[in-house]
C-alpha cells in the first residue's frame, strides 16, 4: 500500500511538472470566424441576397458586422446595399449569428463583402473578406441603366 | 476538432447491434458544396414561389445548419486566453 502511495505521488508530481512545462506562456489565439453561407450571392428575382454567419468562442467586448452586396462597374466594386449588425455572435456550436442583406437585382457581376471590427480584451480587431462572384445576364435581371 | 482532414464518415455497413459514434461534423468543402446545391434549389423555385416563401426560408435555414457543423476555424479577434 505504501509503495503504491509513493508511486502515486511520484506519478502525480511528474504529471504536474509535465503540465507546467507544457502550459508555458499564454499564447494568443483567434476567437471568431465569419463564413458566407454560399459561394456567391443568392439570385431571388427581383432581388439579390447575401447571407453569412459569425461565431465567437468567447464573447468579444464589441463586434460590428457590415455585410454588403457589391456590383462591378468600370473595374471597381460599388456597394449596392449594406447592413450593419452589432450583435455579439455566440459560438457556432450554439448556432452562431446570421446576417442577411438584399438589394434590387440588376444584370451584372455581383459579390458579397464583409467588414468586421470590434474589441476584445481592450484590443481592436478588423477583418475583411469577400465571396465569389455571380454573373447575372440581362435575361435574368434588367440592366441598371 | 479543428482540422477538416480529421472529419471522416463512419464506415459502412453499420452494425445495428453495435452502432458507431458519428463524428457530428462535416468537412468544410462538403458543407460548402451542399449549401451551394441548396442555393441552386432555392433559386430554381424562387420564380414560382417568390423570394419570401417559407420553402426558400427552409432551404436557407438548412444551409445555415450545415455551415455550423464544420470544424470551427477562428480567423479574427485575436486574444490571449486567461490562464
Amino acid at each position: 500500500m505504501r509503495r503504491y502511495l509513493i508511486g502515486l505521488s511520484v506519478a502525480t508530481l511528474a504529471a504536474v511538472s509535465v503540465g507546467i512545462s507544457e502550459a508555458g506562456p499564454a499564447r494568443a489565439v483567434n476567437d471568431c470566424d465569419f463564413e458566407f453561407a454560399t459561394s456567391n450571392p443568392d439570385v431571388y428575382k427581383p432581388q439579390i441576397t447575401g447571407r453569412g454567419l459569425a461565431g465567437c468562442d468567447t464573447p468579444p467586448d464589441s463586434h460590428q458586422v457590415q455585410l454588403a452586396l457589391e456590383y462591378e462597374q468600370g473595374g471597381r466594386w460599388v456597394v449596392a446595399s449594406v447592413k450593419t449588425d452589432n450583435t455579439i455572435p455566440p459560438p457556432f456550436r450554439a448556432g452562431g449569428h446570421r446576417y442577411e442583406v438584399s438589394a434590387a437585382c440588376y444584370s451584372g457581376t455581383w459579390r458579397m463583402a464583409v467588414a468586421i471590427r470590434g474589441t476584445i480584451q481592450g484590443h481592436t480587431f478588423q477583418f475583411e473578406d469577400h465571396s465569389g462572384t455571380v454573373d447575372i445576364p440581362a435575361s435574368v435581371c434588367h440592366p441598371r441603366f | 476538432m479543428s482540422d477538416d482532414e480529421t472529419v471522416q464518415p463512419v464506415s459502412l455497413p453499420i452494425d445495428p447491434e453495435n452502432p458507431p459514434e458519428f463524428p457530428g461534423k462535416l468537412p468544410r468543402e462538403l458543407s460548402r458544396e451542399l449549401c451551394d446545391r441548396l442555393q441552386a434549389i432555392a433559386e430554381e423555385i424562387s420564380p414560382y414561389l417568390g423570394p419570401e416563401h417559407r420553402a426558400i426560408k427552409a432551404l436557407n435555414d438548412a444551409s445555415h445548419e450545415l455551415m455550423i457543423t464544420v470544424p470551427f476555424r477562428p480567423r479574427y479577434a485575436e486574444y490571449t486566453p486567461e490562464e
